[in-house]
């Protein structure tokens, strides 16, 4: 049932696990299975689930790559809750167009659709996040409406503002950091994506299998979000 | 305690052992490109590997100039170069008392790319995410999430005072790797374990890639080191983004390796034909643009076998340096 696995080296202190290799729910949900189960091994350092493959660092000075293959042979075998494995919603309010959103016209000419329905296509379903990566807290997600599909910019913005919304060919995400980009921003949210508990940690508020549902808001509650969010 | 920043370098920044555990966030793991003097640097100013007191600063290409300003324990190791404390030559390799005032004056590499300093308790800055090691890609960690700058204080956690001690002559400044002779060019062979992608690649990709000979880019930096050389033939068609760990070797489309660094980013989308073994990262970390490297294909149990080897050696330079 799991030789379809490929278990692989990453030099002397990781392996790759890879799965069949394309992007869907269901693969990346055996992903994140086995990132749940793997969590509890003493013998793991540090995972980093992914699409369709989980990197696994371990301590090589007490186990070999033999006895670590082993063990996640084992672990693919073993059961989770699906409670535990489905993750959770987070809902993100945004704040489409105007000074937050400057591509939203274009998104919407490019789409051959009104902005009021661009936004309404964006922010009516749920978007499963793969992965993080490229910055800390950056939402690799899944699940765009193809109508919806934008070429990037020509020539990436030197700085784009954190918290911007954006499409980039097939793909949405958000900015947690201000940054150079090369995606159309439709929006922009108030919200931080850490959760933070003073500077020294700043763990993003969703995770790999989480799932992400942009909610329109005003300009006026994005103000009063963002006076809320700087305690004045 | 503290050290003052007299100079404007390059780039020196402070790193530790690096940003472990987070990387499932898209926290890039940083940390001393060439752990192994790094490490070194620590042991010879009695520092445990321990957060916070792993901590160094690392100089690249060029030193600088930093004025003690309490009684200070210290050690430079790494890239060869010329060391004053106020006007007296003082060797590396070696932990030494400034005093309060005293300035000391790292010149540039005369061979070799990075340059470690440690002090006794090494620096208190505030850990991001456990490490104090600086990500100048997203400005965070070591000092203000910079690269160190003239007036700069760094804090230095009080500790109680240490030894001078020098690391015995035995001990290899670098780690112990093969070498082969082009000429009388001395070229490092990088030992590389083969994966996670190597499958992939048309069957005459690996053969070539052991034979080749690369130059360093002038490109290169704490990200990624890139090469030049034969092009290897790469996989057709796109592969589905996943996981890099540092010493990843990348073929990028045009056939040429980018060899992963502390840097760098923690997703990619090139194939990766293997992974520079722990134990040679460091050779490649002092090697400068356009010099060159070589690679060989090792077991992924050879490759633990020679970490095993290395972590003995630094056990026992650890009771030794204790024993004195």
């Amino acid at each position: 049932m799991y030789q379809d696995i490929m278990i692989r080296p990453c030099g002397d202190q990781a392996l790759m696990v890879m799965f069949e290799q394309r992007i869907s729910e269901e693969i990346h949900q055996r992903v994140i299975r086995l990132d749940v189960l793997l969590r509890n091994d003493p013998a793991v350092w540090e995972i980093v689930p992914a699409y369709a493959s989980v990197l696994v660092y371990y301590d090589p000075l007490a186990y070999t790559y033999a006895e670590m293959e082993k063990r996640i042979r084992k672990h693919l075998s073993g059961d989770v809750s699906v409670r535990e494995a489905d993750g959770k919603c987070v809902v993100i309010p945004v704040c489409y167009g105007g000074e937050h959103g400057p591509d939203l016209a274009f998104v919407a000419a490019n789409a051959g659709l009104s902005e009021s329905e661009v936004i309404q296509l964006h922010s009516g379903r749920e978007y499963r996040i793969y992965m993080l990566g490229f910055l800390p807290g950056f939402p690799y997600l899944g699940g765009m409406d193809p109508r919806l599909e934008t070429p990037r910019l020509p020539s990436p913005r030197t700085l784009i503002p954190a918290g911007s919304v954006g499409i980039g060919g097939q793909q949405t995400g958000i900015y947690p950091f201000p940054s150079p980009g090369g995606w159309r921003l439709i929006g922009r949210t108030p919200v931080s994506l850490f959760r933070s508990s003073g500077p020294e940690e700043k763990v993003p508020i969703f995770q790999a299998g989480d799932r992400i549902r942009f909610e329109p808001i005003s300009p006026e509650e994005y103000q009063s979000m963002m006076r809320e969010r700087d305690g004045c | 305690m503290a050290v003052e920043f007299l100079s404007d370098s390059p780039l020196a920044t402070v790193q530790d052992t690096g940003r472990i555990g987070c990387a499932r966030y898209g926290y890039r793991r940083c940390g001393a490109c060439d752990a192994w003097s790094a490490r070194i640097a620590g042991l010879l100013c009695g520092n445990e590997s321990r957060s916070g007191q792993d901590t160094v600063i690392e100089f690249t290409l060029r030193g600088g100039s930093l004025r003690f300003m309490e009684d200070t324990l210290f050690a430079v190791t790494g890239a060869d170069c010329d060391l004053q404390l106020d006007d007296a030559a003082v060797p590396m390799y070696q932990s030494l008392y400034a005093r309060a005032g005293q300035i000391l004056n790292i010149g540039a590499a005369k061979s070799g790319l990075r340059i470690y300093l440690a002090v006794r308790g090494g620096f208190a800055l505030p850990p991001v995410m456990g490490s104090r090691s600086t990500d100048t890609v997203c400005c965070l960690g070591g000092y203000e999430g910079r690269k160190l700058r003239k007036g700069d204080l760094l804090p230095v956690q009080s500790f109680p005072p240490g030894r001078c001690q020098a690391l015995p002559a035995a001990f290899p400044v670098s780690p112990p790797g093969r070498v082969r002779w082009i000429g009388a060019d001395r070229i490092p062979v990088l030992r590389v374990v083969p994966g996670p992608q190597d499958g992939l690649f048309p069957q005459d990709a690996g053969p070539l890639f052991c034979r080749s000979v690369y130059e360093i880019g002038s490109d290169s930096n704490r990200m990624g080191c890139r090469l030049a050389g034969a092009p290897l033939p790469v996989p057709r068609g796109d592969m589905i983004s996943d996981p890099i760990v540092e010493g990843s070797v990348q073929i990028s489309s045009d056939g040429q390796p980018i060899v992963m660094m502390a840097d760098h980013q923690t997703t990619g989308g090139y194939p990766k034909i293997g992974t520079v073994i722990h134990s040679d990262l460091p050779v490649l970390a002092q090697k400068r643009p356009g010099e060159r490297v070589a690679f060989s294909f090792v077991t992924v149990e050879e490759a633990q076998r020679i970490r095993r080897g290395n972590e003995a050696l630094f056990k026992e330079l650890e009771r030794w340096l204790a024993g004195r």
